[in-house]
């Protein structure tokens, strides 16, 4: 079952249009509300969900933690760098989960590689990687295979 | 139909497509090529694109070299075991004994990765995972790539 959009909380701002990775969120143009045009291709991956501001668009939880007639809701919050979902089951139990979503503050702890170092041309036609080989945390350079030892012990 | 508008875009590197494998080219690319007009296409909104939108909850692969947990050439039996010998021992190998500081880089920039407190590491959920707190993976790994490239679409 794909994403539905209640019409009364959502005021057509377009955050769930923007993030869709199936570009299946679509403003309709005469209410000038959020709809999902093609309910086929929702993979139900909840990133228009945790992109509405406005709490507007439900979509069932994956089969294997909620049985049917549950209801999810889901709070992504940045700043604090958690996610939290409570689920409903049809029962009237609740359960709530809260998980770091980064364990760094955000933009800060990523790179900007165009004002580091530049690495050594010579290492272009090496086999490593950006931080290899001491990012490999073993001893020695990145290990090699000799190609003769393919296939050694299939006998089909 | 809308009328498809044609752009046109001169670039010393493109990359097609901005899921994990196309953010981290994008990345890797700067790297190597400081001076390098780098171009990344991606139909959808990079910080959610390609199958790792909804997040994950694992890193399927990571050897763990530095504990002697696996090596590369495990990685290649199980999967040349796994697939019935249809494999090309050479792309698994190369993958394998990278993707160990792939995942350490990861760490560093902040996915939370689940830890055994005493010895440091990873927790795993058999052989080869190791578990992780994932909701953003896709955020954390799109920041890297716009901060390498000229220009995403
Ligand atoms: C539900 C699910 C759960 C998973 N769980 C895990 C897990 O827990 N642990 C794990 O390690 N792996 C997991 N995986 C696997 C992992 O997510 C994928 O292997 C990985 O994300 C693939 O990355 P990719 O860059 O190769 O491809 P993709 O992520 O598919 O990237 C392809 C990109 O290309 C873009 N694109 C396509 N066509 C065009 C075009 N014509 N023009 C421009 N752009 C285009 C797409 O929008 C997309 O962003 C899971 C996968 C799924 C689907
Ligand atoms: S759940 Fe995912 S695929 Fe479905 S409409 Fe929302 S963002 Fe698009
Ligand atoms: S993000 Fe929410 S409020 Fe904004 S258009 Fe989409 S459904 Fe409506």
């Amino acid at each position: 079952m794909s994403t539905f959009v209640y019409m009364t909380r959502c005021d057509g701002c377009g955050h769930c249009v923007d993030i869709c990775p199936s570009d299946i969120m679509h403003i309709d143009e005469t209410i000038r509300r959020a709809k999902n045009i093609e309910p086929n291709f929702c993979w139900e991956c909840y990133s228009c969900v945790k992109a509405c501001p406005n709490h507007a668009i439900d979509v069932r939880g994956y089969a294997d933690f909620a049985p049917m007639g549950h209801s999810v809701r889901v709070r992504r919050e940045e700043e604090k760098g958690t996610i939290s979902w409570r689920i409903k089951f049809r029962n009237g139990t609740e359960k709530n989960f809260v998980s770091p979503i980064t364990t760094k503050p955000w933009g800060k702890f990523i790179p900007k590689l165009s004002e580091e170092d530049k690495p050594n041309q010579g290492e272009i036609t090496t086999q490593r990687l950006y931080t290899e080989p001491n990012g490999l945390n073993i001893d020695g350079d990145l290990p090699t295979i000799n190609k003769n030892t393919f296939k050694k012990g299939v006998y089909y | 139909m809308a009328k498809i508008k044609t752009h046109v875009e001169e670039s010393d590197v493109l990359i097609i497509g901005g899921g994990m494998a196309g953010t981290g080219a994008t990345f890797e690319a700067r790297h190597w090529g400081r001076d390098l007009k780098i171009v990344c296409v991606e139909k959808a909104n990079i910080d959610r694109s390609g199958a790792v939108a909804q997040g994950l909850y694992a890193i399927n692969c990571y050897m763990g070299m530095q504990w002697n947990e696996n090596q590369p050439e495990d990685h290649v039996r199980y999967a040349r075991n796994d697939l019935m010998g249809m494999v090309r021992e050479d792309l698994g190998y190369d993958m394998a004994r990278h993707v160990d500081s792939t995942v350490h880089m990861f760490d560093e920039w902040g996915l939370p990765m689940m830890k055994n407190e005493k010895t440091g590491r990873y927790l795993r959920e058999g052989k080869w995972q190791i578990m992780i707190h994932g909701e953003s993976y896709k955020p954390i790994v799109a920041e890297a790539a716009k901060k390498s490239a000229d220009k995403i679409f």
